[in-house]
């Protein structure tokens, strides 16, 4: 598995030395293949396109800027996610100037909303997709950088710049309160396997 | 095979990573060998593959209604990295928006459309003239008038008391939390306010005792923190 890795990171590697030397073409490539993955992660995190625009640019902007200071301890792509995470916490943190303990903080739909209108406004997909909304941004980055962009806990842990154990929790917290949302929205893990 | 051995709670926690196929060595064989007899492990694997197909669903959602401006963003963020490394070239342009008319400019030649003999000019010149006057008689006839003019209706404006000295900073984009907090702490300092325009904080630091000199040293230190501290300056005592 770790050698796969390396395999994969060793074009990223190469593309990052060039742009170390002052390679815009390399920088470009690079800029190519991973601006849909970030601009993807961040959307995901903030919803709103405008804002994910200008973070992703500064993202990649500071790759070009860090090229020659990346130490190689994690995977390239590993690494522009970390800057994504931290730029995209930054914005909400700006937003929000009172701390805000993540495992508490939860956006709540309409509760006006009965399950049955829920139900019928939306299709399923959207539904998961409004049960996932209600996640907080750490909870909802924890599952997608598990199961969408199928990175190991160790990454995800340079990524959010945390220790491992809280990784592992915040993925246990994220899918109980995925669990809940989902019912509220009308689906449940036993319908869905049946 | 090995020998190592996990509880049910400890496979519990990294049963996401072996479903995303990213556990390896000794952990995965012995996430292996404890799922293939702990049925409740199996009905959380379960559980975990609905979830896996959650979020794939809902990313689906998402992809199908995002437009990524791809050419638009890549050729703003080479403009950015084309002034970042030839600041010459966007202080040319600047150079260039300079050399353009000036507002001083465009206001003479405004008055050069006006012909000396035509009365508009003349009578707006004049009404404006009259105006002025009038502003500067009752501008100074204020300020030597009875002091009786200026009440103050309200007390003294209360501050909030600060115990130590205030030093503004601003941190760089890629600092992590651990590094801002691990910096505050090294200098005893906290977050009273902000963030202000620009990503300003204000931040206390702790204690009356802290002289000019020290509040110098620290500032210094900061500045050596390049990869932490973008700005930072003295904040004004109050």
């Amino acid at each position: 598995m770790e050698k796969k890795r390396n395999e994969a990171n060793a074009p990223d590697l190469e593309l990052l030395e060039k742009i170390a030397g002052g390679d815009r073409e390399a920088f470009k490539v690079l800029y190519e293949k991973y601006v849909r993955q970030i601009f993807s992660y961040v959307f995901k995190l903030t919803g709103d396109s405008k804002m994910t625009e200008e973070i992703t640019n500064d993202v990649m902007f500071d790759v070009w800027k860090g090229a020659k200071s990346f130490q190689g301890r994690s995977a390239v792509l590993t690494w522009i996610f970390g800057i994504a995470h931290n730029k995209t916490m930054n914005e909400f943190r700006k937003k929000s100037p009172e701390p805000v303990d993540p495992e508490e903080f939860s956006r709540v739909a309409n509760p006006d909303d009965s399950v049955e209108e829920i139900v019928t406004k939306q299709d399923r997909s959207k539904r998961m997709k409004s049960a996932m909304d209600e996640l907080t941004p750490e909870h909802r980055s924890v599952l997608e950088l598990t199961f969408y962009q199928g990175i190991s806990y160790q990454e995800i842990a340079d990524v959010m710049d945390c220790p491992v154990n809280t990784v592992k929790t915040r993925m246990y917290y994220a899918k109980e309160k995925l669990k809940e949302a989902l019912t509220k929205y009308g689906i449940s893990p036993e319908d869905a396997l049946q | 095979m090995t020998d190592t051995k996990l509880s049910h709670e400890e496979v519990s926690l990294v049963l996401p990573w072996y479903l995303n196929g990213t556990l390896e060595g000794e952990e995965l064989d012995a996430v292996k060998s404890h799922i293939a007899e702990c049925s409740k492990c199996a009905h959380e694997a379960e559980e975990l593959t609905f979830i896996k197909s959650v979020v794939a669903e809902s990313n689906e959602v998402v992809n199908e209604s995002l437009e990524i401006p791809v050419p638009e963003m890549q050729s703003s963020v080479m403009d950015r990295i084309g002034e970042f490394e030839d600041p010459r070239a966007s202080e040319s342009s600047t150079a260039a928006y300079e050399d353009t008319e000036s507002l001083w400019d465009k206001v003479l030649r405004f008055f050069d459309g006006f012909q000396l003999v035509s009365p508009v000019p003349a009578g707006v010149a004049t009404i404006l003239i009259i105006q002025l006057m009038l502003i500067i008689v009752l501008a100074s006839k204020l300020y030597t008038g009875d002091e009786e003019q200026y009440v103050v209706l309200s007390g003294p404006a209360e501050t909030a008391v600060e115990r130590g000295p205030v030093i503004i900073l601003s941190f760089v984009d890629t600092a992590t939390d651990r590094e801002i907090t691990e910096t505050l702490n090294e200098i005893d300092g906290r977050i009273i306010d902000g963030p202000k325009p620009g990503g300003l904080y204000v931040v206390e630091l702790a204690g009356e005792s802290v002289t000019t000199e020290d509040l110098d040293k620290i500032i210094a230190e900061l500045k050596t923190e390049k990869d932490i501290i973008n700005k930072v300056f003295k904040g004004r005592s109050r």
